[in-house]
């Protein structure tokens, strides 16, 4: 029993790591209790796992958002090693 | 240019078939091939590997398997597709390849997070965003925060987060390609996303404001 209350009032820190494993596994029943019980009174850790949910929609998409300009395309000197590459392989 | 590879790109008798669409057999023309999927080839590389000379280096080994493994080719995807399914196993190779050659403790280095103090509780709380980041994924400005704040995680952070969230492999998966423990891949997830949170809250959420841009 002390230790389900040591569990169930584990620091912030403790919690982030149980809701980023939310996001990989289905955590055990006490675990979803324990998180649904402190995030009821802990905002942070409640705005943290909404964030992590709208940070999971974002590299969800990651192909489609812009990359920095200079990493969108093959610069021609790769261009040119590759073709050679390419055709020492299959003159 | 010379011409000497012409004879080359007669392959599948479908010589001059620059006109057709891609859903046949492509002509083994690797020139044709760098013209017209180099770009977008680099572009999956580099978003997996965030380093110009490793994503280049994926590139160039996708297009000389897929030219030893021309046969395998189909015709049942288009060749883009094709292609890019080749890429993707050179991109989960060369990540394999570095995770080995890292020991855990690079990885894992700070054991504990600046964001936390020394009984647990949040140091720096998460602040309320004032907008649904997928909202402003197209932007252009936040693509540059994003990609920035992955190239900025430890690289076997980075890899983990990217395999799990952009490639969405169950967590196992993730293990394997990477060769690590269960253990040490939630970790690493973790650790990975309350950076990235907190780096995109610096740089984008708070950025009109911000008083150190580099910081995350």
């Amino acid at each position: 029993m002390r230790r389900f209350f040591q569990f169930l009032f584990m620091p912030c820190e403790g919690y982030t790591e149980l809701l980023s494993a939310s996001m990989d596994s289905k955590l055990s029943r006490l675990d979803r209790f324990a998180v649904r019980l402190h995030t009821l009174y802990c905002r942070s850790c409640a705005r943290y796992r909404k964030q992590l949910i709208q940070l999971r929609r974002v590299l969800r998409g990651l192909d489609d958002v812009p990359p920095a300009a200079g990493d969108a395309v093959l610069d021609d000197d790769a261009r040119r090693r590759m073709l050679a590459a390419l055709r020492r392989e299959r003159p | 240019m010379n011409h000497q590879d012409e004879t080359a790109a007669v392959g599948t008798g479908q010589t001059s078939g620059t006109g057709r669409s891609s859903i046949q057999r492509p002509d083994v023309d690797p020139e044709r091939w760098l013209d017209e999927h180099g770009d977008v080839l680099f572009r999956f590389a580099i978003v997996r590997l965030r380093n110009r000379e490793h994503a280049e280096e994926a590139v160039q080994e996708c297009l000389l398997a897929a030219l030893r493994a021309i046969d395998s080719f189909g015709g049942r995807s288009t060749e883009r597709t094709w292609l890019v399914g080749i890429l993707k196993r050179k991109v989960f190779d060369q990540m394999r390849q570095r995770s080995r050659e890292r020991s855990e403790s690079d990885t894992v280095a700070q054991k504990r997070s600046e964001q936390f103090d020394e009984r647990g509780l949040w140091r720096l709380e998460p602040k309320r965003w004032s907008q649904d980041p997928s909202d402003a994924m197209h932007q252009a400005d936040f693509g540059r925060v994003v990609h920035e704040c992955l190239g900025k995680l430890p690289p076997g952070l980075a890899d983990a987060i990217v395999l799990r969230e952009l490639h969405q492999l169950p967590a196992d998966e993730v293990c394997e390609t990477l060769a690590v423990s269960a253990q040490a891949l939630w970790q690493r997830l973790h650790r990975a996303r309350l950076a990235l949170r907190r780096c995109l809250e610096l740089n984008w959420f708070d950025a009109p404001s911000r008083r150190e841009k580099a910081d995350s």
